[in-house]
């Protein structure tokens, strides 16, 4: 597993799958972990181009997309996409995202960091 | 088609009882309609949601399986068409060499560009004899198509 340098996550601030279902536990985590966290919100044009550059190469791009999704950066500059938000219920995208922070993606972060 | 193990887990990911969207807030079910085909129905048959799953499933693959599976009863456009990776680790799966299960596209009924809250609108429900969709007033409480009915 690859280490991780930042987390980046686009979403919106009217999304109930993005807040407080998903940005908030990852910038919590980043924050514990001494991880840049970037969040890209999708109403605001500059942070939505920087959004879509993201979706369209690394994520589940489509013209009206899904969010939150959430991307890992590595420290070898790899961008991996890892999450998006689970249209199904908002219950299940907070299951997602705790399984993702229990991971062994974060695994290996949570070891460095202790 | 999806692997076993894809189904497996999209069986899964579709055991829960979301809440009907656009037409009277009930719990609702996820049915399988055939081997890479849920759809969302409520008590009274109205369409939530129609999603496709599999290891290629991508927007325009799914456009084109929904306009064959509405057959022109909706109005159907790419940007209407929302797609999803579910890895396991976000799926809670113990799998490192084989990160990516299933591949999801949604299409969901009267949202953001096709969205309608006349209470008059036509509006899409599956048969609840038959696996077919039909269209009628929003508000009908009807759950048989027209030849189920008659």
């Amino acid at each position: 597993m690859t280490d991780i340098k930042a987390i980046h996550v686009v979403h919106a601030t009217w999304c109930p799958h993005c807040h407080p279902t998903t940005v908030e536990p990852i910038e919590k985590i980043a924050k514990e972990l001494g991880i840049p966290f970037f969040s890209y919100d999708i109403d605001i044009p500059e942070q939505a181009t920087k959004g879509d550059e993201l979706v369209r190469k690394f994520g589940d791009w489509s013209e009206d997309y899904l969010v939150p999704q959430v991307f890992i950066e590595t420290r070898e500059g790899k961008i991996q996409h890892v999450l998006t938000g689970y249209s199904e219920s908002v219950d299940s995208t907070k299951r997602a995202v705790n399984n993702l922070l229990k991971s062994p993606l974060f695994a290996k972060v949570n070891a460095h960091a202790n | 088609m999806p692997t076993d193990y894809a189904r497996s887990a999209v069986n899964g990911l579709f055991a829960v009882t979301p809440t009907c969207y656009g037409h009277c807030k009930e719990p609702s079910a996820f049915e399988f309609k055939d081997d890479s085909t849920i759809v969302q129905v409520c008590p009274g048959r109205y369409v939530s949601r129609i999603i496709a799953y599999g290891m290629q499933t991508n927007a325009d693959q799914f456009e084109r399986i929904l306009r064959g599976l509405v057959q022109g009863m909706e109005d159907v456009e790419s940007t209407d068409i929302r797609v999803a990776s579910r890895y396991a680790w976000d799926l809670g799966l113990d799998r490192e060499n084989d990160d990516l299960i299933v591949r999801l596209a949604y299409w969901t009924q009267s949202y953001r560009r096709t969205r309608n809250d006349s209470p008059d609108r036509a509006a899409l429900f599956l048969c609840s004899n038959k696996d077919s969709f039909f269209t009628q007033p929003v508000n009908s409480k009807n759950r048989f198509c027209q030849s189920c009915k008659g």
